[in-house]
């Protein structure tokens, strides 16, 4: 039965993210031609475009997400989706799910956006060789890009965990505006909650953690002016850090346990002070 | 099959519904007769799972409500609650993926009877045609508990009465058929029993036959006195 939801609520919010997705992935084409080869104005506007769109995808996720649980859950559409036979605790569970995937969704867009647009303006540029042979030397040589997918995959964990509890706190304020205690300024009460709730938990954050979970070393870094590529080379190779292990498990530990408080929540909410209009 | 016992409901200062204890079994139609704001709304919500801070107990199938009860009822709100971006087709694939008891066949039938068009939007529908395809996909599961909250309230005296027939045409006699309504003349002839609600507190329920012979009177009839304002 969760597969279906997902599913049936993939296909009610497919149509908000379907248009931009295509507009930002068709200007990632368009753009770096315009910025190589038209004139100033047009080089201008592509450039505001690119960042316009990527800003209104950031918008539009957010948006969605809220939409999702707005509107299928506590609005006219709430009549039929709480009347599915399945739990409430299913019901939940393919909300967040649907709210994860479009976030995962509109990040791993905007990378395609950003490698395409790269990719153009590479094989456009008339040094691309030169530029291949330096980025080469910069990212691959150096051991950059190895150290950084070793630092990725170290906070990847914290960092689905910290996606999933952005969905679950925005899936909690929503579910909170629609109980009995709330009768009058819903969307008012939604933004200050929201605001006033994420002040509190960066309070009990910063309170538990005090140490930062990466440490980068750039103590052997010398600058040389007349060589700024050597230096880059020098800067990214030397490139070293060190992951404290702890903190890092703290802030994932931190993160469920707000997780769990909200879910808890958020099923009290729905099972025992829902009130559908 | 539905026991309700004790049930209270409040809005605020505003009791919606006042120590309702009702017993109901299947294969029986059953009107749930009471003028605007009398709780007719409120109760039917609260046994669909959209209400949830009530006072009370009840039982559906001997159990509370949750995804069995959701599973052996058939729902019809007083409002639309199809996604306007929803065309019927879609409408009807999501009630044929989600209910195991929804009868494709019976659901096109009652399309070509009711003169829609599955491919249409939703939203551009008008409001009697969102009434009718609602209709039509309440009343093709094969259910066991069938609620319909106003289903005659918005349309015209024609489209009442082709309401009113596909209803009984489709409907599972050994099921309970719960009806709410204010326009009692439409609609009694076709119930076994009903309910009066009276500002969120059980007037009366009684088998129709009875209420004839003990007063003389037809339910509507009946309901103008108990309601005279």
């Amino acid at each position: 039965m969760l597969i279906k939801l997902i599913k049936h609520d993939l296909i009610a919010t497919r149509g908000e993210f379907f248009g931009i997705y295509l507009g930002f992935l068709l200007l990632s084409i368009v753009a770096p031609f315009l910025i190589l080869n038209g004139p100033e104005w047009m080089q201008v506007l592509s450039v505001f475009s690119v960042f316009g769109v990527l800003f209104a995808i950031i918008i539009v996720t957010l948006l969605a997400v809220i939409r999702l649980f707005q509107k299928r859950l506590y609005s006219h559409e709430g009549y039929l989706t709480w009347t599915l036979p399945v739990s409430v605790k299913l019901n939940l569970l393919s909300k967040v799910i649907v709210g994860v995937i479009w976030n995962v969704a509109s990040f791993l867009v905007v990378w395609l956006g950003a490698l395409i647009s790269s990719t153009i303006f590479l094989t456009q540029l008339s040094t691309f060789n030169q530029v291949i042979d330096t980025a080469i030397l910069l990212f691959i040589r150096s051991g950059f890009i190895g150290k950084l997918f070793n630092l990725s995959l170290v906070f990847l964990p914290y960092s689905l965990v910290t996606l999933v509890y952005s969905v679950v706190f925005l899936l909690f304020v929503i579910t909170f505006i629609n109980t009995s205690w709330i009768k009058k300024g819903r969307n008012a009460i939604g933004i200050v909650l929201y605001f006033g709730l994420s002040l509190v938990i960066d309070a009990i954050t910063t309170r538990f953690i005090t140490q930062m979970p990466i440490n980068i070393n750039t103590e052997n870094f010398i600058f040389n002016p007349t060589d700024p590529l050597l230096s880059a080379y020098q800067a990214l190779s030397q490139f070293n850090y060190t992951i404290n292990g702890g903190v890092v498990l703290a802030m994932i530990a931190l993160q469920v346990s707000f997780v769990v408080l909200m879910t808890i929540g958020i099923l009290y909410f729905v099972e025992k002070k829902m009130e559908i209009e | 099959m539905i026991s309700i016992q004790g049930l209270n409901k409040n809005y605020g200062k505003t009791q919606a519904l006042h120590d309702v204890n009702l017993d109901l079994q299947p294969g029986k139609i059953i009107g749930l007769c009471g003028p605007n704001g009398s709780g007719k709304t409120t109760l039917i919500k609260i046994l669909n799972g959209l209400l949830n801070d009530y006072q009370g107990n009840i039982r559906i199938d001997g159990q509370e409500v949750g995804a069995h009860s959701k599973a052996l009822i058939s729902y019809l709100p007083d409002q639309t609650y199809l996604a306007g971006w929803m065309t019927g087709e879609k409408a009807i694939y999501l009630f044929k993926d989600m209910y195991s008891d929804f009868d494709e066949s019976r659901m096109r039938e009652l399309l070509l009877k009711l003169k829609l068009d599955s491919k249409q939007a939703i939203k551009t529908m008008s409001k009697g045609m969102k009434e009718k395809f609602q209709l039509a996909l309440v009343m093709s599961r094969k259910a066991s508990i069938y609620i319909l909250d106003e289903p005659i309230g918005g349309v015209d005296p024609a489209a009442r009465e082709l309401i009113l027939t596909t209803i009984l045409e489709n409907y599972n006699p050994n099921s309970i058929l719960l009806i709410s309504t204010h326009l009692i003349s439409d609609i009694e002839s076709i119930f076994d029993s009903v309910i009066f609600l009276k500002e969120g507190e059980v007037m009366l329920h009684e088998d129709v036959d009875t209420l004839r012979d003990m007063h003389g009177k037809s339910v509507d009839e009946l309901f103008r006195e108990v309601f005279k304002c």
